[in-house]
């Protein structure tokens, strides 16, 4: 049996893996006593792979498989069609922290408009909305600065993901227009 | 049917929830194990991932086949859901800055490392070296390996998947997962030399190399 470096390397990984049969690992063995060079480097790798046991694992969290549950509970009221028996706040697509930032938009746009009502007349005040934002630190960043009239409806049309993604200033712009 | 992971996933697809309970129970471990070690032993966030695995279960079991195994079918929605998260935050490539860093530091990579192993047969470290700090240099030298490689050694040694399944959890081919493990083991030789380049010894030597039994080379 012969092998090039190549197909020693593969099979080197292959019995390191415990993959090869027991006569292939013998035949292994057998040739690589007779390639000193080589049989360094398989110590070294046999070395190196044993090492990765050193890497333990962690436990499970407490409660890690109730708050999947509960998790996928909610998924369930999101979608089953429970509106009519809870607050309309939530069953709202994406839960609590959707309607949270739904909510403080629905502030947002109305402190605009306050502002818009009060600053224009005589001197046409062009709403600023500074004052508006600072009174909602509630808000997340990455919406304040995309948040529209139109984007009211666009929120709250959003799936999951997209309003992940959102919050994490992944997604262009609201409007999926790119800007 | 005879796989019992089968029969959960038939009873969960007709509307048995309480099935979907004993497959979280059953895999919350290994899909967090294998979110933590993917992802990087010290990302944030690693069980929200795993959470969102579990989510993604129950929304598309229907998607799920009995030919193929359960395990394996969960692993494969365990990447893919870790993968949106690498490209969500873009982290990868600081995670693995950072990892190699770790690994290297200022001792440099290869060759001159202090801590070299004085005893040829041993297979840990040796020399007072805490299992701690031999643990954090393992968990580094993993975190720092590239996405796939690092990902075929987490499914094939931690989660002891047969080359095959591994295959199928990423989307590739048994050769290809030969290949990530074989340059996975030349890097973490590498990202390891201090604990790994000591003088492996001969074949007709005394020490190690001189066995030739299945669990030794």
């Amino acid at each position: 049996m012969t092998f090039d470096r190549d197909v020693f390397r593969e099979r080197l990984t292959e019995y390191l893996d415990d993959r090869l049969s027991a006569e292939d690992a013998q035949a292994f063995l057998a040739w690589l006593e007779r390639h000193p060079d080589l049989w360094k480097e398989a110590e070294s790798a046999r070395r190196a792979w044993a090492l990765l046991g050193h890497y333990r694992d962690e436990p499970v969290p407490e409660g890690f498989s109730d708050r999947v549950l509960a998790r996928v509970a909610a998924g369930r009221a999101d979608h089953g069609g429970a509106a009519a028996t809870r607050p309309a706040w939530r069953v709202l697509p994406g839960g609590r922290r959707r309607a949270v930032a739904v909510a403080a938009a629905v502030v947002l746009a109305l402190g605009a408009g306050v502002l818009w009502g009060r600053r224009s007349g005589p001197t046409d005040a062009t709403p600023t909305g500074p004052d508006a934002l600072a009174a909602l630190d509630a808000v997340p960043a990455t919406l304040l600065d995309r948040l529209d009239a139109d984007s009211l409806v666009q929120l709250a049309s959003l799936s999951d993901e997209e309003f992940d993604l959102l919050l994490a200033g992944d997604t262009p712009s609201l409007s999926g227009e790119g800007g | 049917m005879a796989d019992p992971d089968q029969r959960l996933m038939e009873r969960f697809q007709n509307g048995d929830d309480s099935a979907f309970e004993v497959l979280v129970h059953k895999f919350q471990a290994p899909v967090l194990s294998l979110c933590r070690r993917y992802l990087g032993s010290k990302s944030p966030g690693i069980e929200d991932v795993a959470q969102e695995v579990f989510l993604r279960i129950y929304r598309s079991k229907h998607t799920y086949e009995p030919k193929a195994k359960v395990g394996t079918w969960i692993y494969r929605i365990t990447v893919n859901t870790c993968l949106n998260e690498i490209r969500r935050l873009g982290a990868d490539k600081n995670r693995r800055v950072a990892g190699f860093s770790a690994v290297f530091g200022d001792a440099g990579g290869e060759g001159e490392g202090s801590a070299v192993l004085s005893d040829p047969g041993a297979t840990t470290p040796a020399h007072g070296l805490e299992e701690r700090e031999v643990e954090g240099r393992v968990r580094a030298a993993v975190d720092a390996l590239p996405e796939q490689q690092r990902l075929a050694v987490v499914l094939t040694r931690y989660h002891e998947l047969p080359y095959e399944d591994a295959a199928a959890a990423m989307g590739t081919t048994v050769p290809a997962i030969k290949s990530l493990l074989t340059r996975a083991r030349e890097h973490l030789r590498r990202g390891l030399s201090p604990y790994v380049d000591g003088d492996a010894g001969e074949p007709s030597g005394s020490s190690s190399a001189g066995r030739s039994d299945d669990d030794d080379l």
